[in-house]
């Protein structure tokens, strides 16, 4: 099967500007959701608390997209999401806290509100995780490689089995694992690069 | 040791010899580059061989520079924790603050779940916590979290309820949901069944129907569940279903990004994750693009079945590859069969064919939503037709007759002309050979036709002496009994008509009802063996009946066994009767496809179309419908997308021809004909697919004006009488609700025509569905006002200005007919300022100077009562009403309004660039007209450069570019008559004209586009024909310049 390319930043504003055309919010939001999902996860909430963070900052970047407030030339999507998701996590996060005496979390009173440094960080390696992911699936449904070498790249570079265990496994030779190891390993940074040329794209 | 490493020498050195004298392959360098092989052996070579040398300099390059971001993609790709659930012993001290757990009451693979009390409701729940350790992969946890995300965002009372989500210090996950108290709905069938068997067929139904509905309410929410099963679904005690574990769910629509896919049931080959006995095969062919909310339905499907016959439809028994294989290929026992092994009553006809229509192996042929199957169910148990026959003219015929038996007598008749175009007399007979062969020929079709007229009269007679009343506890098959009578009772002794009907029977099953493709094949068989009997083997007839005995086979799918009976028969008829030998030939073309012998196929499909092709224009047996779609896939496969979709119109066509309506194999032909169509065409073939799919039995002859091998160009849906038709039968179909499903129509058409870049057309397609909309009752307001509001924007676009502000009006006349929010149903007042602020500028442009201004006073006034005079949203609307004004020539009003917008609008930073430049050029103008050149001449030049900002290359996307560029032309001229210095007065005379050339030129580009979406000239759009006319500072174009402007644009 063929794999879509992957699309550009220029293209999800463009698709999303046109009210007509609801794909465009579903692009954008296949992109961001799970970003916003597993950045909310990592700063401490729950997962429909997660799920509400993520529907309300992309909300609230829709609104303030159409209405003209973000602008290209001022700087990356990204960063501009991650502010409003920050404010929209945060604020649940309190929420979450002040309602909860069910959570199991002796910390909870503690101020523990990360700085914007941190957040970038976390909200950054989000972004990499879900690019990962993404090549991965890719990886997966690629034609050009085989069920074996695939599944035992799997054990090795993504489930931390030793070479060894895999190739009894997978039924390959542990030079295979090596071998696939490295192929799928080179192909998956390749997807991983291209697609994350077209998150950053800044035509 | 010393041995050891000798040897290990020697052998290095052996292979070194070998290993020096041919260069090293691909795997080995990178064995190499990886350290995991000895060098030395190799060293010889290297030395010598500079390519090997320098791959493998690049290899170890590669292995470095990968080795970082495969550190970094393991730490990611982890699985975020691993924790272990507690044992039953921990279940005691499982310490959730605000519950007490009570027991444990499930253990599976993904987690256990503890029935417990909320402390401060005393409310029953059930707890559920991941399972972890070395089982739980990344998989199993998204799934858990998954099931949380969804299942909290579904209510529905026949969907298990989530209170809340859990949280341990560990950051391993739990949930808290309603606690049903039920068994699981196969068990609960089977007990009906024992204590109440009378009850059962109705509770069962009444149970699938809720189930139906629930997965619907799922899918409408985007949810699907994938993992149906009894064991999800819980029956309580007062015999309300339950439907639990949303752990495979997935939400559709947004899987297309790969984003979602990586919880796809089946993501490695051999690993399955789901049930297999209750997945569709879909999901176990691994096509991963076709897992929709139809592999719910199959689920539905087979609980349905499952509950009323006591067992599962296919034989599930052996290895678990054995069980997927079943799935994928083999054919559901009839339902009548299988309840009588369970020793249950056979569902009736009805059940039977609601249960086989939604674990119809191809998709396509299931229900295409739940909410259909639970319709149908609905029907079915308050004694109405249902909709999975709709498309069977027989099933239609027998419940219309029944309820008429008076009429019959005229029904048989008129039937009779159907059935005898359908099942088709085969006349070709007549054609062949010389004059006595001819006339022989002739006679025994004749006697052949009086047969089968017979045999069809017995068909329907029995069709109609069976009434919905005598269906309800029949066998499976209404036709069952006259098959029985066929083989032992009076039938069996007049064989020459026992033939026949069975032919017809044949052709019947294969043609309409391929459920029963056992009945099917048994009939052709039958009808095959009695002609053998009478007329011998190599007999026309008897070689007609293998050819439905064939198409019998490939109904069923019993494709390898299909394939030596073609041959056989083709290779019979050609030597006894050449010139029918092409429908078998078109059979054995089929049956070649489906084997993949594609090649081998073609010669055959493109002999027996060259035969057809001479035959009658019609093709009442179907025969060519089906050459010409066995030509289309053969040319799909093959490469040819042309002939391709050539070949699919014409079985269309042929289809349309013959059946003057929509059947189901019309419908078939439409899908396969939009598939391979291209992405502007396919949109009108879906729409008409979709139209007409829901219409199929109404309104005979409804689209015999369509020929499609003629005008193949233009979008069906386009097409006036289609358009026409399909409106006259939502009008006829559905009486007083038609309203929404036209206006829908007309919305689908306007799009279309816009995919088409018609904006004209579409704009008068929103107007008509406005209109619609609006007829219908007041609250459809909202929808009317937006397909006005489209309307008018399309038309402005095609320089239909006066149609623009009448629809602009339209608009803004229908939004007022509506509360303001806040109250209730009311609308926002910003879409009404809005509204008004587009329809002053359309009314501009048409001239109507007093209404814009009355229009863009209005909206300013609204904008600064919800928003205060602040925001890019009010100073736009400033510039607007500016812009209105000076065109009426209130220069000095204008300008304060430019001025204001200008300081409110520009400071802020969000005001979109193109309001921006609109707010400079408009201040522009003013300072313009108020004789202060220079500095306009700097707004309209910024007001152009903003622009070009936005649309990096200088799209005309409107008429603002030429705006700009007009009023800067405007600006030089006259800042080149004020000049005092000679420098001075030819620099600005130099902008002027280049100014001038750049407005001319994109005006042109403007015209182009506008023409291109059947638009008119825009004239009154044009820079230099807008009021405020002047032609101080620029003289407008002359036609010389225009046409050599449009010459340059076209030319590019």
């Amino acid at each position: 099967m063929q794999n879509a390319l992957p699309v550009t930043t220029s293209i999800l504003l463009d698709l999303l500007r046109d009210e007509s055309r609801p794909e465009g919010w579903q692009d954008f939001t296949a992109r961001y959701w799970p970003v916003l999902c597993g950045f909310a996860l990592k700063l401490g909430l729950s997962e429909a608390d997660a799920a509400d963070a993520a529907q309300q900052t992309l909300a609230d970047f829709l609104r303030e997209f159409r209405e003209g407030r973000y602008v290209r030339e001022r700087g990356r999507l990204s960063s501009f999401i991650l502010g409003i998701a920050r404010n929209r996590v945060l604020r649940l996060r309190t929420e979450a806290r002040r309602r909860s005496r069910r959570i199991i979390d002796q910390a909870a009173n503690i101020d523990d509100t990360p700085d914007d440094q941190t957040l970038s960080i976390v909200w950054e390696s989000e972004r990499r995780r879900v690019i990962l992911e993404q090549a991965l699936e890719e990886l997966r449904t690629s034609d050009r490689l085989d069920s074996k070498t695939l599944s035992a790249f799997e054990l090795v570079a993504v489930r931390g089995v030793t070479v060894e265990e895999a190739a009894a496994q997978s039924g390959l030779s542990v030079d295979a694992v090596y071998l696939a190891r490295h192929r799928c390993t080179k192909r998956l940074r390749e997807i991983a690069e291209r697609l994350t040329a077209a998150w950053d794209e800044d035509a | 040791m010393d041995a050891t490493s000798h040897s290990g020498e020697e052998n290095a050195a052996a292979a070194g010899i070998s290993a020096a004298s041919r260069c090293v392959d691909e795997d080995e360098v990178l064995l190499l580059a990886m350290n995991l092989r000895d060098i030395r052996p190799f060293n010889a070579h290297f030395s010598s061989c500079d390519r090997c040398a320098a791959r493998l300099e690049s290899a170890r390059r590669e292995v470095a520079e990968q080795r970082a971001f495969a550190d970094d993609a393991q730490r990611l790709l982890l699985p975020r924790s691993r924790v272990v659930a507690p044992s039953p012993a921990e279940a005691a001290a499982l310490d959730i603050p605000g519950y007490r757990i009570e027991r444990e009451t499930h253990r599976g693979g993904q987690g256990v779940v503890y029935a417990a009390v909320q402390d401060q409701t005393n409310r029953p729940v059930a707890i559920k916590v991941l399972l972890a350790g070395t089982l739980a992969s990344l998989r199993e946890q998204h799934r858990f979290e998954r099931e949380i995300e969804i299942a909290s965002s579904l209510r529905h009372p026949n969907i298990v309820t989530l209170y809340e989500g859990l949280t341990f210090p560990d950051g391993r996950g739990a949930f808290a949901m309603e606690l049903i108290d039920g068994v699981p709905v196969d068990r609960w069938a089977d007990e009906i069944f024992r204590k109440n068997p009378a009850e059962h067929r109705r509770e069962v139904v009444r149970v699938a129907e809720k189930l139906a509905r629930a997965v619907q309410y799922a899918h409408s929410r985007a949810v699907i569940h994938r993992d149906l099963k009894p064991g999800n679904v819980l029956v309580d005690r007062q015999g309300e279903p339950h439907i639990l574990d949303f752990g495979l769910a997935r939400r559709s629509g947004s899987d297309d990004s790969g984003v979602m896919r990586r919880d796809l049931t089946l993501t490695r080959s051999g690993e399955f994750a789901g049930t297999p006995e209750y997945a569709a095969p879909e999901q176990i062919e691994l096509h991963h693009d076709e897992v929709d909310a139809r592999v719910d339905v199959y689920a539905l499907g087979l609980m349905l079945y499952r509950m009323l016959c006591g067992r599962h439809p296919l034989d599930l028994h052996g290895s678990l590859k054995e069980i997927l294989d079943n799935v994928c290929q083999a054919t559901p026992v009839d339902p009548s069969i299988a309840a009588r092994q369970q020793n249950r009553p056979a569902p009736d006809t009805d059940l039977s064919t609601i249960m086989l229509k939604a674990i119809a192996r191809d998709r396509e042929r299931r229900y295409s939503t739940a909410g259909m199957l639970a319709d149908d169910l609905r029907r079915y148990a308050a004694g109405e037709a249902i909709d999975a026959r709709r498309d069977s003219i027989w099933y239609v015929l027998n419940r219309h007759l029944a309820r008429h038996r008076r009429e019959a007598a005229l029904a048989v008749t008129v039937t009779l002309l159907v059935l005898t175009l359908l099942v088709g007399i085969v006349v070709s007979a007549v054609r062949a050979g010389e004059a006595g062969r001819r006339a022989e020929l002739a006679q025994t079709a004749r006697v052949e036709q009086a047969q089968r007229a017979q045999a069809v009269s017995l068909v329907i007679a029995e069709l109609l002496a069976r009434g919905p009343e005598a269906a309800a506890s029949g066998p499976a098959d209404p036709l069952a009994s006259l098959r029985t009578s066929l083989e032992t009772g009076w039938l069996s002794e007049r064989p020459a008509l026992a033939a026949q009907v069975h032919g017809v029977l044949a052709e019947i099953y294969a043609l309409q009802r391929r459920e029963f493709g056992w009945a099917g094949e048994s009939s052709a068989r039958h009808f095959q063996m009695l002609n053998e009997r009478m007329f011998g083997e190599a007999d026309p007839r008897t070689l007609r009946a293998q050819n439905a005995l064939i198409a019998a086979m490939l109904a069923r799918g019993r494709i390898a066994d299909a394939e030596p009976l073609a041959r056989g028969t083709l290779a019979t008829f050609i030597s006894v009767a050449p010139r029918e030998s092409a429908d078998t030939r078109a059979l054995l073309a089929r049956t070649l496809l489906l084997l993949g012998r594609t090649e081998e196929a073609e010669p055959h499909a493109a002999l027996a179309l060259s035969d057809l092709e001479h035959a009658d224009r019609l093709d009442p047996s179907g025969m060519r419908t089906h050459a010409h779609r066995t030509m289309s896939l053969i040319c799909e496969r093959t490469d040819r997308p042309d002939l391709a979709s050539l070949h699919a119109r014409l079985a269309l066509g042929d289809r349309w021809r013959v059946a003057r309506d929509t059947d189901g194999e019309a419908l078939e032909c439409l899908r396969e004909l939009a598939r391979l169509s291209p992405e502007d065409e396919r949109t009108g073939l879906m729409a008409l697919h979709s139209a007409l799919s829901g219409v199929s039995v109404v309104a005979p002859g409804a689209l015999d004006a369509l020929d499609l091998t003629r005008r193949a160009d233009e979008p069906l849906l386009l097409r006036e009488d289609i358009s026409r038709r399909l409106l006259d039968l939502k009008r006829e179909l559905f009486g007083d609700d038609a309203g929404i499903e036209i206006v829908e129509s007309l919305s689908l058409m306007a799009q279309t025509a816009l995919a088409q870049n018609l904006a004209a057309q579409s704009a008068r397609l929103f107007e008509r569905a406005g209109d619609e909309a609006l007829s219908i009752s007041g609250r459809n307001a909202m929808q009317a006002y937006s397909a006005y509001a489209r309307a008018a924007d399309l038309f402005g676009r095609a320089s239909f200005v006066d149609d623009a502000a009448r629809l602009g009006g339209r608009a803004v006349e229908t939004l007022r007919l509506m509360p303001i929010a806040p109250a209730p149903g009311g609308v926002d007042a910003h879409y009404l300022a809005a509204a008004e602020r587009l329809h002053a500028l359309w009314l501009c442009f048409s001239g109507q100077l007093e209404a814009a201004e009355a229009s863009a006073r209005s909206s300013v006034e609204r904008f600064e009562s919800l928003l205060g005079r602040s925001g890019h949203v009010v100073a736009f609307a400033h510039a607007q009403l500016a812009e209105v004004l000076l065109a009426a020539g209130k220069l000095a009003e204008a300008n304060s309004h430019a001025h204001l917008a200008c300081e409110l609008g520009l400071s802020i930073s969000s005001t979109p660039l193109d309001q921006r430049s609109t707010m400079l050029r408009v201040r522009g103008l003013c300072r313009l007209a108020l004789g202060q050149a220079e500095i306009a001449a700097i707004d309209a030049e910024t007001a152009f450069s903003v622009l070009s900002d936005l649309y990096k290359t200088a799209t005309p996307l409107d008429g603002s570019f030429a705006d700009a560029a007009w009023t800067a032309a405007r600006a030089h001229g006259m800042a080149a008559e004020q000049a005092t210095d000679e420098d001075a007065r030819a620099r600005h005379l130099r902008e002027r004209d280049r100014w001038r050339r750049t407005s001319i030129e994109i005006a042109a580009r403007y015209d182009l586009v506008t023409r291109r979406l059947g638009g008119e000239y825009p004239s009154r759009l044009m820079p230099w024909n807008r009021p405020p006319i002047a032609g101080a500072g620029a003289e407008p174009p002359s036609q010389t310049e225009l046409a050599q402007a449009s010459t340059l644009f076209s030319s590019r």
